[in-house]
């Protein structure tokens, strides 16, 4: 999916508070605004979408989705935007990572253990073993059966001098960008119609307004 | 490949999942934890099943020394499990001759001549010693040599199992956990 272009959003606000130099230009030419401050409105509204997507269930947020390091049984997850999305775990060393398995901590400190091989004649970090690919996430806190885990959480860091967002939002970008120039004189009546347009924008997103693929439909057992 | 808890565990947890939608996620450690106890109590309902029975008959040897075969590691063996009362109703075998022992009504008749001057060896099963009488001579503690036998043996592990038996215990175990399952969550 193409990336917002930060020039083309920059461009528009500047035609809608008559900043312009010619039509769809990013050039401030008149003095009383002030580029980098447009930049920045921009930038900023690109992150507080970000944060909407990452905090609510959206397929388009998967652009800044992204698998952490490898983590060790009981650490503390990195710092993140957002759920945790998903947690791939390897099952013995040198092996891939396969999609986990939830349970609780109690069955993780049991199958870890595996006293006596009760749960298993393997160890959980053996090949072949049933006992691996299984975590529990408490309080940040990462624990599982296995090798190694990743988490795949949201890593976004705003970048002035380029947006890493879907051009699906260019609209609303524009609406936000907007909604934060009061500061540098753009009329509070434009200001504030832009505020609205964008709260809602926002409000959408974080409702879940995308529909469900029917893809999660087809897939549901019918039992 | 052998039939080893994780097939069996994998097998189960596919019963239990169209059998109950709550025990669909039941993993398969904690299925695998259950099977142990779910064999043993497999192992008593075979004791009273004649037609199953008849499936784990087995050829099995024993030593005899100084006239004595200790059947006490048989009965609760790492491979190799027997139950006891079947032992007097077959016959044991001297395994170098193939002759059959007889059995005596008491240990005492051991020391007793034998019939044929002494030709037919004798047998006697106290508890879980068998005391032999060779036909070489009339001392009931010289025998050391091994002596066989056919009862029904019972799986001591998942892989020992018959294969004849393998989907009958598996249903077994399915019906086991399910069973105490009912009873914690009460989701039968």
């Amino acid at each position: 999916m193409p990336v917002s272009e930060l020039i083309k959003i920059a461009a528009r606000i500047n035609w809608l508070i008559g900043s312009r130099g010619n039509a769809f230009d990013a050039t401030v030419s008149d003095d009383r605004f002030i580029a980098e401050e447009i930049t920045r409105a921009i930038v900023e509204s690109e992150s507080e979408i970000v944060r909407d997507l990452a905090e609510s269930d959206n397929a388009m947020k998967n652009f800044m989705m992204a698998w952490s390091a490898n983590l060790t049984h009981g650490q503390t997850l990195p710092e993140h935007l957002g759920t945790v999305e998903a947690v791939q775990i390897q099952k013995y060393a040198g092996g891939t990572f396969e999609p986990g398995e939830k349970t609780t901590r109690e069955n993780i400190r049991l199958w870890r253990a595996n006293y006596n091989n009760i749960f298993d004649p393997l160890s959980h970090t053996t090949l072949g073993t049933t006992l691996c690919g299984y975590f529990n996430l408490t309080n940040q806190t990462i624990e599982f059966t296995g090798t190694a885990a990743q988490v795949r959480i949201c890593n976004y860091t705003p970048n002035y001098a380029a947006l890493q967002i879907s051009d699906e939002f260019d609209g609303l970008l524009v609406a936000g960008g907007m909604s934060k120039l009061l500061k540098i004189g753009v009329p509070t009546a434009l200001v504030n119609h832009y505020a609205n347009a964008y709260q809602a924008g926002r409000g959408l997103i974080r409702q879940g307004a995308t529909a469900v693929a029917e893809i999660n439909e087809a897939q549901e057992r019918d039992d | 490949m052998p039939f080893d808890s994780r097939e069996i565990a994998i097998r189960v947890r596919a019963f239990l999942a169209e059998s109950s939608p709550a025990l669909a996620g039941l993993p398969i450690p904690r299925i695998a934890a259950m099977l142990p106890p779910a064999l043993e109590s497999y192992l008593r309902s075979l004791y009273n099943d004649g037609n199953k029975r008849q499936q784990l008959m087995k050829k099995v040897t024993a030593t005899a020394v100084n006239g004595e075969v200790d059947l006490t590691p048989l009965l609760d063996g790492a491979t190799t499990r027997i139950f006891l009362p079947d032992i007097r109703r077959v016959t044991v075998f001297l395994a170098s001759t193939k002759k059959p022992f007889t059995w005596v009504g008491n240990r005492e008749q051991l020391d007793f001549a034998r019939i044929g001057s002494n030709e037919s060896p004798a047998i006697f099963l106290d508890g879980a010693i068998l005391y032999t009488r060779n036909n070489a001579d009339g001392l009931t503690d010289s025998l050391n040599e091994a002596v066989f036998f056919t009862v029904a043996v019972f799986p001591a592990t998942f892989a020992a199992i018959p294969v004849s038996l393998q989907m009958d215990f598996l249903a077994y175990a399915v019906d086991f956990i399910k069973e105490k399952f009912a009873l914690v969550k009460g989701v039968i």
